[in-house]
């Protein structure tokens, strides 16, 4: 498996349990977070130094800026050793909000994948040199088919998506990998406040994930349960699937 | 930022539900900016307390275990600093490699550090270890005011012993300093004993005792006559490099998966029947291999984390575990008397375990010097008149119950069993004086009637 990680959105729910779990296994890591986590990126830093016996590096990175990854890719030096990059910010906010507000669900969708266009972009131009490495990106299951209860934030991960299946139609031929990893609601500060009976464990689906990504597989789905019950939900035709209230 | 929703909790014994607002919380300061936001709070880790320790039924929870960040670590002196709500398995897989271990661990690694401190916990090894507050260099404690207090043995001496053992009714412990212990390889040296009735049993732990680091004791819970209180006698030491066999000495700080079995549903009804479990304990005698052999620290320590939420085996009603300590004096006729008193509850006991105690510690730390002896029963509703009838022998005989694991002692018998409770009661008074930190224990126990009584 690939040793040095790059991580964006690294100070919070799913990307710091990831990070933990890739620290464990002695890699590499560079962790990205927002100006405002600041503090949070500092104590992230020194744990996974702990956890993984090499140091740490960070980044501040505002994704509401145009060009905040940039100066980090330039300076990035690996000396021609393959590089992985996971991208795991993202933000869910209610879908009745985003309807009464479009421009925040613009701004949810500039969070949610504009800001990973220059990620995944400068990520692949820098593995595109060295021909491998290995580009990861937390989906959603949500973005899987439009659901009256979630088509906002599913919207912005089906984009995600199809970006991610680009990528990997344009590598096919080389060695760089693209997992699309699809996250069923997991316990985190992302999804809190809302049912907690069907949440996972964030260390288990970071165990999940991190073992679909070492495995180099196209798409992950943790648990893997999803994967059978979105197959059924993207084939019901039209005429049943809107009747259901999903 | 996290946010306060409602939520049904249990304790480990599953008995009863406890609806309370919860908070996931993932760093301090978040912690710092949502104290204030509720009037009384407890703090819970992972919610392996078998009774009402960690639970606050109609007021506010904070869940801890996002608080799992390493802050230092030095691989020459094994000084180990985190935060509080890191678990005992997380921190394994840190130090572990590094050829460093617990100085003391309980029979689950599913606990986070700062429960660990809070209920003062003790191991196989406390003859020769203590319990954990021994090994700790420092704390830090959210108190009731908002600030944050460092305290160790010689810092702020009486918080730390107050908090120690406290249950978390000192405040919220946030981070924990302590002093590791070496480690050559992650396994252990094991020899098990066959003993034929609770005589041969207690004598041969305590001369093991002498001899090895850890000891334990299983009983088969339901032998009688001349045979009650046989079982086996476990007794282990960490192995050093030249201990091990060639195969082994390739990877000596191996660390296992965690387990992947799990019981996927709560049983609709108790499963661990007195008939088969007469059969399981039979078979589990004959088959005792007594002699040395090489196990990994997790055979030893932690058998029962093999089976991810095994508390679910017991159906609706849940279970209760009885854990007590006695001096000495007249432990092996009470120890006896308490088995065969407990053999006439509904399906009980199911699993009996024996151990001898060493010096004891922090103000309501439950060790003392004796023997202490670990009952899990099924819940039914007798069981705790009868308990109340133990309770009441043991507190004659000066022991006491252990609170992470009760749920229904009395508050005259808790008064008798810690006669500490007095300075403890201090302590509360000067951090505490308004009981921001309650927890269902503490109510039944009349703690919080005690310090709130005492203001005018």
């Amino acid at each position: 498996m690939i040793e040095n990680w790059i991580i964006a959105g690294a100070t919070g729910g799913l990307g710091s349990a990831i990070a933990r779990e890739l620290a464990d296994k002695g890699c590499n890591l560079t962790i990205l977070g927002s100006p405002l986590s600041k503090k949070l990126l500092m104590e992230n830093v020194r744990d996974l130094e702990i956890r993984s016996g090499n140091p740490v590096k960070s980044g501040i990175v505002d994704v509401s800026i145009p060009g905040t990854f940039k100066a980090m890719f330039d300076k990035l030096e690996l000396d021609g050793r393959p590089l992985g990059v996971i991208w795991s910010i993202g933000v869910l906010w209610p879908q009745g909000e985003l309807e009464r507000d479009p421009i925040r669900a613009s701004i949810a969708h500039q969070i949610n994948y504009t800001a990973a266009i220059e990620f995944l972009e400068l990520a692949a131009a820098h593995m595109k040199a060295s021909d491998c490495g290995h580009i990861v990106a937390l989906g959603s299951p949500a973005g899987d088919r439009g659901r009256r209860s979630n088509y906002l934030y599913g919207a912005s991960k089906a984009a995600l998506h199809t970006h991610l299946e680009g990528l990997r139609h344009r590598f096919a031929k080389s060695a760089i990998v693209v997992t699309c990893v699809k996250p069923g609601p997991t316990r985190t500060p992302m999804t809190a406040g809302m049912t907690q009976r069907l949440q996972a464990d964030p260390k288990l689906q970071a165990r999940r994930i991190v073992s679909g990504i070492q495995r180099g597989r196209q798409v992950v789905y943790a648990p893997s349960i999803w994967w059978p019950v979105m197959k059924i939900v993207r084939h019901l035709p039209n005429l049943i699937y809107d009747k259901l209230d999903l | 930022m996290s946010s306060w929703y409602e939520t049904t909790l249990t304790g480990w014994g599953r008995t009863g539900l406890s609806t309370s607002e919860v908070n996931d919380l993932h760093s301090v300061i978040e912690l710092l900016a949502m104290f204030d936001t509720r009037p009384q709070v407890l703090a819970r880790g992972l919610g392996r307390s078998y009774g009402d320790a960690a639970l606050n039924t109609g007021r506010a929870i904070f869940r801890t275990a996002g608080l799992e960040r390493a802050v230092e670590f030095d691989h020459d002196t094994g000084h180990f600093t985190c935060e509080a709500g890191l678990s005992l398995a997380d921190l394994i897989r840190i130090v572990l490699p590094a050829g460093w271990f617990l100085p003391v661990t309980p029979g689950t690694r599913q606990v986070t550090v700062g429960g660990c401190v809070a209920a003062d916990v003790h191991g196989k090894n406390h003859l020769n270890s203590g319990t954990i507050s021994r090994h700790v260099l420092w704390l830090d404690l959210l108190t009731a005011g908002g600030e944050i207090i460092r305290c160790s043995a010689e810092e702020n001496s009486d918080l730390f012993h107050a908090t120690t053992g406290g249950m978390g009714l000192t405040g919220v412990i946030l981070r924990v300093a302590m002093r590791l212990r070496k480690a050559e390889t992650s396994f252990m040296k094991v020899n098990r004993l066959r003993t034929a009735n609770l005589a041969e049993t207690m004598n041969a732990l305590t001369i093991a005792d002498e001899i090895w680091e850890s000891s334990v004791a299983w009983i088969d819970g339901l032998s009688y006559g001349q045979e009650l209180g046989r079982g086996e006698v476990i007794l282990g030491h960490h192995a050093k490099q030249e201990d091990l066999t060639f195969k082994l000495s390739v990877e000596p700080h191996r660390m296992p998966d965690e387990s992947r079995l799990s019981i996927p549903f709560d049983f609709p009804l108790n499963v661990l029947r007195q008939s088969w479990l007469r059969v399981f304990n039979s078979h589990r005698f004959k088959r005792i291999t007594t002699g040395e052999s090489m196990e990994d620290i997790w055979q030893f320590h932690y058998p029962l984390d093999a089976l991810n939420g095994w508390n679910r085996l017991y159906g609706p009603l849940g279970f209760h575990q009885y854990q007590f300590v006695i001096p000495d004096q007249g432990a092996e006729s009470f120890m006896g008397y308490a088995l065969k008193r407990l053999q006439n509850v509904q399906e009980s006991p199911v699993l009996v375990v024996l151990k001898r105690f060493g010096a004891g510690a922090g103000w309501l730390s439950f060790p003392i010097p004796g023997w202490t002896m670990a009952v899990d029963l099924p819940y039914s509703p007798r069981l705790f008149d009868v308990l109340e009838k133990l309770d009441k022998r043991v507190v004659t005989l000066g022991g006491r119950v252990y609170l992470a694991k009760d749920e229904r002692v009395l508050p005259k018998h808790f008064r008798e069993m810690y006669p500490d409770i007095e300075r403890w009661l201090e302590v509360k008074r000067n951090v505490d004086p308004t009981c921001r930190f309650t927890s269902d224990l503490s109510r039944r126990l009349l703690i919080d009637q005690e310090i709130m009584g005492s203001r005018p």
